[in-house]
């Protein structure tokens, strides 16, 4: 057996969320659908796909003395500053601000010492959007003295700390404008 | 799409991660705006929907999701509001789910693709009209369908038990009940869908091939219904690529056949996205053969929330 999900997932690529045909949404859904899906931006959308403009020769910048690299952001910055603020009580051992990647050091607490996990939370968009992030967490359990994955997933944790994160990105964007 | 703050709240417990919270409302909505202009008439247009996504899970994993919306038509004059939703459940469970209640009909209309242009562009204007198209008598209706993986496939499997959208159905009528499956797999660099349905007198199979060509997605796809003895063909194509990181441009091509005649149509959409949530396009929809011939073009937002 499969995943359906991943499976619906592999076929969003090729057809598109709103045209995919095991999706059968509503008209009124596949309307939202579709105005949604227009207003992606090319970072959220599949990065693997090239634009007609990549397949030009590119210019040589470096014989042009006028000409001036301007850094874009990658990432939305209400999205990356809430993730290190809600994750500011954990140890964290990696933070990619230019890939928007935030990993943790493992997790532990004293009442259950043989089990520990660490958080993974990716930026997925340069917009403040709720599909913009992605949370991840990683047990282990201690067996035999050695630390094994417990092979579990945890998507309702994941799903409530995603949400403490946006409403954190929401409020750091309000009080910037 | 916003999420509402009906999650229960509380700091994450550290390793004793609460499992108390199950319920959750998502709200998503668009609007969409335009000017269409078909060679005789210009009209502005309005129209768009709100979409209520309301989910929970049992205690032991089972994944339980409703939908209900409040739509007004973007197409035509006198667009009605009106109530949509909560007549099918989705129940989610070990990597399958199933639905039940009213919804399409499993297996129809795979392969009739190329129209690509937004309704509020084709059904506003007048062109198209009382075109050939390819379709059973029964699309909708109360049943149950099944999807599943199967390693890299996807399978769904479909039984209406009434037709209508009737939020009450008849499960003991005597009726030609429709039964479909449809399949979707990788093969090498491309995914083929192929779909059927049939209800005993009428039937529906078609298929469809996508694969990356150049900077963009090829389509191709077929279709065949059987309606009453009258074979009716729909034939298609589509392509879609990136012009830059925020514009898209599609082609669709799309060749119907029925008793009346052949119908032809030709799409092409231009879209921006302007960040936000907001997009602009313009778009054109030309139709030739039996029905009424010309091209609709459509000049909008898109406006997401």
């Amino acid at each position: 057996m499969g995943d359906v999900s991943k499976n619906l997932e592999e076929l969003d690529k090729v057809y598109g969320k709103c045209d995919n045909p095991h999706r059968n949404i509503t008209r009124g859904d596949y309307e939202i659908c579709k105005a949604e899906e227009a207003a992606m931006s090319g970072y959220d959308k599949d990065p693997s796909k090239k634009s007609v403009l990549s397949l030009l020769p590119t210019l040589n910048r470096q014989s042009d003395q006028n000409f001036k690299y301007v850094n874009t952001p990658s990432i939305n910055s209400s999205l990356w500053q809430g993730s290190l603020k809600t994750l500011n009580i954990y140890p964290i051992k990696i933070a990619d601000s230019t890939g928007g990647y935030i990993e943790t050091d493992w997790i532990m607490n004293d009442s259950e010492i043989e089990k520990r996990c660490l958080i993974k939370v990716s930026i997925l968009s340069t917009e403040l959007v709720s599909n913009g992030i992605d949370v991840n967490f990683i047990c282990q359990t201690k067996s035999n003295n050695q630390w094994v994955y417990d092979n579990q997933q945890y998507p309702e944790e994941s799903k409530q700390l995603a949400l403490k994160i946006l409403n954190t990105a929401s409020e750091i964007n309000t009080q910037q404008l | 799409m916003k999420k509402l703050s009906y999650l229960a709240t509380g700091v994450l417990a550290a390793l004793g991660f609460s499992s108390a919270a199950k319920a959750d409302i998502s709200v998503s909505g668009s609007t969409q705006m335009s000017v269409v202009a078909d060679g005789t008439t210009n009209n502005w247009n309005q129209g768009g929907a709100v979409s209520f996504a309301l989910s929970t899970t049992t205690a032991n994993g089972l994944g339980v999701a409703v939908g209900m919306g409040i739509t007004r038509d973007t197409d035509g004059a006198g667009a009605t509001g009106a109530v949509s939703g909560n007549k099918n459940v989705t129940f989610t469970a070990g990597g399958a789910t199933i639905k039940v209640g009213v919804m399409g009909v499993t297996g129809d209309d795979f392969g009739d693709i190329g129209g690509l242009a937004s309704d509020q562009t084709t059904v506003d204007g007048a062109n198209g009209a009382s075109g050939a198209s390819a379709a059973m008598t029964t699309t909708t209706g109360t049943g149950v369908t099944l999807t599943t993986a199967v390693g890299g496939a996807t399978l769904t499997i479909g039984y209406l038990f009434d037709t209508g959208t009737d939020t009450q159905a008849d499960i003991s009528a005597a009726i030609d009940n429709p039964s479909g499956v449809e399949i979707s797999m990788p093969f090498g660099a491309y995914t083929v869908a192929v779909g059927y349905v049939t209800d005993g007198t009428d039937s529906d199979a078609g298929g469809t091939i996508s694969g990356s060509a150049g900077a963009g997605t090829v389509t191709v796809g077929y279709n065949t219904v059987d309606d009453s003895g009258t074979t009716e063909t729909a034939m298609g194509a589509t392509y879609a690529m990136s012009l830059d990181a925020d514009t898209s441009l599609s082609f669709g091509y799309n060749q119907s056949k029925n008793a009346s005649g052949t119908t032809n149509r030709t799409d092409i959409v231009l879209s921006r996205s302007l960040g936000g949530g907001v997009s602009a396009y313009i778009e054109a929809a030309n139709f030739s053969g039996v029905g009424t011939s010309g091209t609709d073009i459509g000049i909008g937002t898109k406006i997401a929330f």
